[in-house]
């Protein structure tokens, strides 16, 4: 069997039991992933609790206390003072309690900073059941129609089925630091990783075009899951904050150490006869400084206050991927920020128009279909309400056929519009019609007569041609559907005007 | 038209034709012998709470920056309104900053807040300038060529809606909903989180200066105070405190709500540690505090030394734990600042209090209930003996109250 690159793409996309438009279907893409695994890398195992456990007990302080703890049954033993060697059993509960405390704190917290990752987990779009989906990195399986696009990060291993102008940076695999152009054309001979121009590989990147590939290999079969094993894994390194007090607590231990043998020594010395219990004695005041000295709690809150502190920037729209990034926020100087989308709203709206018969002025923001429109001297001439026939009316087509736009009059000018207001926002498209109707015929019993409301009557409009400084394109980019709905908002009121100018 | 285009808004014209109903024309057949309706002048409106996270981000010292791909004047136009410029302050375009040498860069980024018609190579550059200013730069970015600026950035944003895998992979942050006030809500939450690491270090290395000077002290003084040497207190009792009742207040320290002045000092400087002197000053003066009243305690209860009593050893040490361990309890209030009075904003953090009365409880618990007087070598004390101990220990509050004032009036003075 030749490998996927040295074949077409039926034949690949054949032996994948895929098709190229409607890719896998959903019922099929689980049952592969439950053969196949998840499309993971699978770097370590995770470590069994009770190692996670015992790690509590790793820190040369408690290690510390412990001998304190021997020290103190070696001295009941001796002494025989009481039934049971009270100080001991007492010091290696206290531990242990701490040890069991801060193994759920450390693991609840893991598991929030675990869950904020997950936010953030790789996706991929594939073809499933003939439709886009965007699923999780995790679930693409071999077979599936994998859509990429620029800025995408691939997923899995895949044969390039569609490429236009497809290109891709392996560097993160090959070394390789220009963009590969991508192609659809099976090659004739073995080749090497980078000159295998019709695959795609798991963790490389689009920096440009977009394309189609079928997955071929996922998870640890991927190429770079074959050499995971020499991949680093990116470990969490200390924040500068945790190193400084991971120095202040070994200053201060060092400090005490000093002191605790200082005191040893001193009761040592003024101790007319050095019997075994005298130096147990002392050694376990030494161990009592020591213990008084460090703050063993400080490292296991550190790690819940950082957790918690990341939850709540999460629930402020804020997802931080590297910690350290938490203490540096506090003493950014300066922020530099893109303008569109991020300080704007990315949605062109309206603000004024200008005709043959003057200029008026639109309020109102976004696509919300809300706003007044106020004449050459800031009075309020109507409002702009919009009745569109769905909910994005405008992104189908260039222009839509028609589009019912009424101006209703401003509060406080005469004739009341709310019967009108509450049938337009109910059944926006047959009341709509229906008046459309009734204005042909001027006199219908359903409706009030015309003169009660006459500036409501919707207008249809057709409109023909627009033309810009950047030309309109007739497809459904964003910002020219923007334009679309902006322009069409007011076009009532400037098909009005025209009215009144050209009967 | 050149109006409209002066406001920053770009135009729309609309014309229009009656047309026979047939459709295969083409576009050229179509657009002829319109009528000419009007001009619109459009515009992508700043988000209604952009204006207000730029002006919060002044108040906290942090100076916005706009680096766009869009016109000068739009961009202007913008900055102007959402006051990251003034109007008609200089815009420099990216054609502009392509002519110009490193030197020349190095003033331009000193006073300039707008860039217009940047390319993402650009905003490399441009981080890299402000960096070599000692500022600290948080920048955002979307597409695949932004992520060499993210990385470089001492804080790459990436957009969460927009962005690409490529800047969210290299970014440290993620905006969920690619919104400006979200940053600024974020350095918020990011100083907050800061001032309340250093709440509880303050809370607990106090607490362990003051356990070590009390052995330490005592051992030294233990002629004066008993005439013998014995521990005011042993290494359970120290373990007890360090371990379980100062865990919960230190926690709820941890996550004290941000107080509202945070967002009106100006950044702290890049390398300052986390312990500076003025808290190196309070941790010392409350550790000795501390270590004074407990081994005050440890002499009242002891026949001899300075204060006589009648007690025994367990009686003196039960003593002395418990104004210990009741001092950090008082000390969870001074915690909260090195400058800040007492009272404020006492009881906005309900977990403290809570914090505070379980430990309070946990003590009580370790001196009374007999299972853990055995075990931590406790005596019961009379309601007399907790006052006396409550009185001692808020002597804490009092002593640090005094020295914030006499720092608020020292640098009053300076």
């Amino acid at each position: 069997m030749k490998p996927p690159y040295q074949e077409t793409v039926e034949a690949v996309l054949a032996e994948l039991g895929s098709d190229p438009q409607r890719g896998l279907t959903t019922h099929e893409a689980e049952a592969r992933l439950r053969w196949f695994g998840p499309n993971t890398l699978v770097s370590a195992p995770p470590t069994p609790a009770w190692r996670r456990f015992a790690a509590q007990f790793q820190n040369p302080l408690v290690a510390l206390m412990l001998v304190a703890t021997l020290l103190s049954a070696g001295i009941w033993l001796i002494e025989r003072a009481s039934e049971l060697p009270l100080e001991a059993i007492t010091i290696l509960a206290i531990l242990l309690l701490n040890a069991a405390l801060g193994f759920i704190q450390e693991a609840r917290a893991e598991q929030a900073v675990a869950a904020l990752k997950r936010m953030t987990a790789p996706t991929a779009t594939v073809m499933r059941d003939g439709r886009r989906h965007r699923v999780l990195a995790s679930e693409v399986v071999p077979g599936d129609i994998l859509l990429i696009e620029e800025g995408d990060a691939i997923a899995a291993d895949g044969r390039v089925i569609e490429a236009i102008g497809l290109q891709v940076s392996e560097a993160a695999l090959t070394g390789e630091s220009l963009p590969i152009t991508k192609h659809t054309a099976p090659l004739d001979e073995v080749a090497s990783l980078g000159d295998r121009r019709n695959m795609v590989f798991a963790g490389t990147v689009v920096t440009y075009g977009r394309g189609r590939a079928v997955v071929t290999a996922t998870g640890m079969h991927t190429e770079v899951g074959q050499i995971a094993d020499l991949l680093q894994r990116a470990e969490e390194t200390a924040t500068p904050l945790q190193a400084e007090i991971t120095r202040v607590s070994r200053a201060l231990g060092a400090i005490v150490i000093a002191l605790a043998v200082l005191i040893i020594a001193t009761i040592l010395l003024t101790h007319s006869e050095i019997t075994v219990q005298t130096i147990a004695e002392a050694l376990v005041i030494g161990v009592s400084l020591a213990v008084a000295a460090v703050p063993e709690g400080l490292a296991a809150i550190l790690t819940i206050v950082l957790a918690l502190g990341m939850q709540r920037m999460a629930q402020r729209n804020v997802i931080v991927r590297r910690l350290a990034a938490v203490e540096t926020l506090g003493s950014a100087t300066v922020i530099c920020t893109d303008k569109t989308g991020t300080l704007t709203r990315n949605e062109m709206t309206v603000r004024c128009l200008v005709t043959t018969n003057g200029q008026v002025t639109f309020t109102g923001s976004g696509y919300a279909p809300h706003g007044q429109v106020l004449g050459p001297d800031e009075r309020p001439l109507g409002m702009v309400r919009c009745a569109p026939r769905s909910r994005w009316p405008f992104r189908r087509q260039f222009w839509p056929k028609t589009a019912s736009f009424r101006i209703a009059p401003a509060a406080g000018q005469s004739r009341a519009t709310p019967p009108k207001a509450r049938c337009a926002s109910q059944r926006p498209n047959s009341a709509c019609r229906r008046r459309r109707t009734h204005r042909a015929s001027a006199s219908c019993p359903s409706r009030p007569s015309a003169s009660e409301c006459p500036r409501c009557t919707p207008t249809r409009i057709t409109p023909i041609a627009c033309w810009s400084s950047s030309r309109a394109r007739p497809t459904c980019c964003s910002p020219c559907a923007a334009l679309n709905s902006a322009a069409t908002q007011s076009a009532h009121y400037l098909s009005r005007a025209a009215n009144r100018f050209w009967p | 038209m050149d109006a409209l285009a002066g406001q920053a808004l770009r135009t729309l014209g609309v014309a229009y034709r009656t047309m026979p109903r047939q459709l295969d024309l083409t576009a050229e057949e179509i657009e002829r012998d319109l009528i000419f309706l009007g001009i619109f002048g459009l515009l992508d409106p700043p988000r209604p709470e952009a204006k207000a996270a730029v002006t919060r981000a002044a108040q906290a010292g942090i100076r916005v920056v706009m680096i766009t791909g869009d016109h000068p004047r739009t961009a202007a136009a913008i900055a102007a309104e959402l006051g990251i410029a003034d109007p008609g302050a200089h815009v420099v375009t990216g054609a502009a900053l392509h002519n110009m040498d490193e030197q020349a860069l190095a003033r331009v980024v000193q006073t300039t807040t707008v860039y217009a018609r940047v390319s993402p190579e650009q905003k490399l550059r441009l981080v890299q300038a402000l960096k070599q200013h000692g500022h600290v730069v948080a920048m955002t970015g979307d597409g695949v060529n932004d992520a060499p600026a993210l990385k470089q950035a001492d804080i790459g944003i990436a957009m969460g809606i927009t962005g690409t895998d490529v800047a969210k992979e290299a970014a440290d942050m993620i905006l969920t909903d690619d919104n400006f006030a979200s940053i600024v809500a974020a350095v918020e939450e990011g100083r907050g989180i800061f001032s309340n690491i250093r709440k509880f270090l303050r809370y607990l290395l106090s607490s362990n200066i003051g356990e070590v000077l009390t052995m330490f002290l005592g051992l030294l003084l233990a002629g004066v105070l008993i005439g013998a040497p014995a521990v005011p207190l042993l290494a359970v009792h120290i373990l007890w405190i360090n371990l379980v009742t100062d865990s919960g207040p230190a926690l709820a320290l941890g996550i004290d709500p941000p107080a509202a002045h945070l967002m009106r000092r100006p950044p702290r400087p890049r390398g300052q540690g986390v312990i500076d002197r003025p808290m190196w000053a309070g941790l010392l003066v409350t550790g000795f505090t501390m270590a004074v009243g407990t081994l005050l305690m440890f002499d009242y209860a002891l026949p001899g030394g300075l204060l006589t009593g009648s007690g025994d050893l367990v009686y003196a040490r039960t003593l002395a734990f418990t104004t210990l361990v009741l001092f950090q309890l008082f000390n969870v209030f001074n915690a909260r600042s090195d400058h800040e009075r007492i009272g404020v904003d006492l009881f906005r953090n309900r977990w403290l209090w809570g914090a505070v009365l379980i430990s309070l409880a946990l003590q009580i618990a370790v001196v009374h209930l007999p299972v853990l007087q055995r075990a931590f070598q406790t005596a019961s004390l009379s309601a007399g003996d907790w006052a006396i101990c409550i009185l001692v220990a808020s002597s804490v509050v009092w002593i640090r109250e005094g020295m914030k004032v006499l720092t608020r009036r020292f640098t009053a003075v300076r």
